[in-house]
């Protein structure tokens, strides 16, 4: 292969990268927040952000007989474009994420077994109640971006889809968003508060519960943001966020299931890591890659069991 | 010392004169269905029955990781998948006796458990689910990369020794009571360890880390060993599930299958009947293996969509008692907390 070639290659499966890379990094960022807030792995957040995708549907459909409760959208008649049909599916996570916490995680207090016991029931009934509403067929979604072939932009030979390129910037925007609520505003001082020291934080007169309650309900609007605008190009299936989730886990121990930032770089060394790992290694296709996620994890928590974190802020819990 | 006092503490209740009027009772059933079901029930039944037993020292595995040791896994329908495909390789590629078979799954699912154990061990608790979540959801796609997309059959047979009186036709009975015998010595010797000090070190690693620390129990090691072992059970039980069905497949692992396993033992393993826990994983056992049966024989209901097929599905069914499970637990755990503060 000549080397130009070789070098528009590499940069395709780059550019391809990109799209799976924010995906990753939403559900990382957003396992992270609630995991470094509450000590809760949440391994339904995957099952929660494939729900707002079939929300997206159902404000997309409008009042469509095929698709299950659009006919609670009767009153509005006409379908939602497609920005609304996401801020809608968005919002109506967070409700859900708070409710959750509220009717299922809370009643927990804390015990390691029964809460991921009660995160496991809800990935169990988030995939049934979709199935069984449904169906398990595709469905089909439209981009909120350009979607034509003259939509792109030619970099060294290799395309970059304007779809890829909005799907990309819009992620970092909102992650960027709430990293700076985080720091600029008093919610976000007492959320990092709370992560520091939660006793402390009560004492000083943080209404803990509500703070995290909003956590949860800001991270459920993180998945479901990824889940709305990635749902344009996976297709919205009921198994549609199986592999997302395990990457998304594996992204958030790079940053010791801690660290907002770095799960957000892990979610992008992921996804370039699988792309270019299918692509240059004859035996890794597309599925295998999820097993070489999974040797990952083993390598990094072997090797660095506080993820890309020094040994002093996973300690201290205060890595950003 | 770890506090003799602990034989008292429900989850040490294995320990506390074994057996209980009320084991004994149980067990004396259990043997005698042993002997008259096979007998009785039809070869499709008896299968259903065969696995029953194998899945039982899964549930053994997973109480143990669970209750004793308040660890989590996710991933042992994985770990079984592991140990099936041992078992079966062992015998295709490098002549071993099928009826020893089960060791070559045992020793798989030890190892890979030690895999998972060894980094996730050291970080909280969360890090276990999450490595054998993700092993659960691989597992399927790393034996479709090493089988390929069809099942392997077993090379090999169980034929009843002559004076067992089983006609050539009833393998099914012989593959029946060569299950039962291995999870018979299996429990048994479970039972043994866990009565010792070693169970009592498992429980206080749980507890009282700390203090086991300060008394000499390495808890690290332990709980590794603790890992491997209730990964070598998952193993060994798909050692066994060999036995009644002779070939190994992807599709028999899912991770849905993980996570059945997990909500099992949450729902019946913090029971305990006449002091026994490990009696609890029987019933798990039949719920997991009989329930599907149950649906299929009710095509309707599988198929039906909408709310009444939502209250009529398989899985709602688990998900509602993992939450149930879940609940009860945490408000056990908050009236502890309340009553020690």
């Amino acid at each position: 292969m000549p080397q130009s070639a070789a070098v528009t290659l590499f940069l395709q499966r780059v550019f391809d990268a990109m799209s799976n890379g924010s995906a990753y990094a939403a559900l990382a960022v957003a396992i992270s927040m609630v995991f470094r807030s509450t000590g809760v792995l949440n391994l339904a957040q995957g099952q929660m952000a494939m729900l707002s995708a079939y929300i997206a549907v159902i404000f997309a459909s409008g009042a469509d007989p095929g698709v299950a409760f659009s006919g609670w959208l009767t009153p509005f008649a006409t379908p939602w474009p497609i920005w609304a049909s996401i801020v809608g599916a968005v919002v109506i996570s967070a409700v859900l994420g708070a409710l959750l916490e509220y009717t299922v995680i809370r009643p927990m207090h804390g015990d390691p077994v029964p809460t991921i016991g009660a995160t496991l029931g809800l990935y169990l009934l988030i995939g049934v109640f979709v199935v069984k509403h449904f169906g398990g067929r595709q469905r089909f979604f439209d981009s909120p971006f350009p979607q034509e072939h003259t939509d792109r932009f030619v970099i060294g030979g290799a395309r970059l889809w304007f779809d890829t390129i909005g799907l990309t910037l819009t992620m970092l925007a909102a992650i960027g968003v709430l990293a700076l609520i985080q720091r600029t505003t008093k919610i976000g001082l007492a959320f990092r508060a709370i992560t520091s020291n939660r006793d402390s934080a009560a004492l000083l007169g943080i209404r803990v519960e509500q703070v995290v309650m909003a956590g949860w309900a800001v991270a459920a609007g993180l998945g479901g943001l990824a889940g709305g605008l990635i749902a344009g190009e996976l297709n919205v299936r009921p198994s549609m966020m199986e592999r997302l989730l395990i990457f998304g886990l594996a992204a958030a121990t790079l940053g010791g299931l801690r660290s907002p930032a770095l799960a957000l770089a892990g979610g992008y060394l992921f996804a370039f890591a699988e792309t270019i790992m299918a692509g240059y290694v004859g035996f890794i296709d597309s599925q295998v890659t999820l097993v070489w996620a999974l040797g990952m994890l083993i390598v990094v928590l072997s090797v660095r069991p506080s993820g890309l974190l020094s040994r002093k802020a996973a300690r201290q819990g205060l890595g950003t | 010392m770890i506090d003799p006092g602990a034989a008292t503490d429900p989850a040490t209740a294995d320990t506390a004169r074994w057996p209980s009027r009320f084991t004994a009772a149980a067990l004396a059933v259990i043997a005698a269905l042993v002997v008259v079901v096979p007998l009785r029930a039809s070869s499709t039944f008896l299968t259903d029955v065969t696995q029953l037993a194998a899945f039982c020292l899964v549930f053994a595995g997973l109480w143990l990781l669970t209750h004793r040791m308040g660890l989590l896994s996710v991933g042992h329908g994985a770990l079984t998948g592991v140990g099936a495909y041992a078992a079966l390789h062992a015998v295709n590629d490098f002549g071993f006796p099928p009826m020893l078979m089960p060791l070559a799954g045992f020793a798989a699912g030890c190892a890979v458990g030690a895999l998972l154990g060894i980094p996730a061990l050291r970080l909280p608790k969360a890090y276990l689910a999450l490595l054998t979540l993700s092993a659960a959801v691989a597992f399927p796609i790393v034996l479709r990369q090493l089988d390929g997309p069809l099942p392997v059959t077993l090379d090999g047979e169980f034929i009843a020794p002559t004076w067992t009186g089983i006609a050539p036709n009833d393998e099914h009975i012989w593959e029946f009571w060569i299950v039962v015998a291995w999870v018979a010595v299996a429990f048994w010797l479970l039972h043994g360890l866990l009565s010792g000090p070693i169970g009592r070190a498992l429980v206080a690693t749980r507890d009282e880390p700390t203090a086991a620390s300060t008394f000499g129990v390495s808890v690290y090691r332990l709980r590794l060993a603790g890992v491997s072992l209730s990964s070598g059970l998952a193993g060994l039980a798909g050692g066994l599930m060999l036995v009644p069905v002779n070939f190994n497949d992807q599709s028999l692992y899912p991770e849905e299958l993980s996570i059945k396993l997990f909500a099992l033992t949450i729902a019946f393993g913090s029971t305990a009947i006449g002091g026994s826990r490990l009696i609890m994983t029987v019933p798990a056992a039949a719920v997991l293996v009989l329930l599907p049966v149950w649906l299929v024989d009710r095509p309707g209901w599988v198929i039906q969509g909408g709310w009444i097929g939502l209250l009529k599905a398989e899985f709602f069914l688990y998900a509602v008692l993992l939450l149930v499970a879940a609940y009860a637990r945490g408000r056990r755990a908050r009236a502890v907390r309340s009553y020690d503060a």
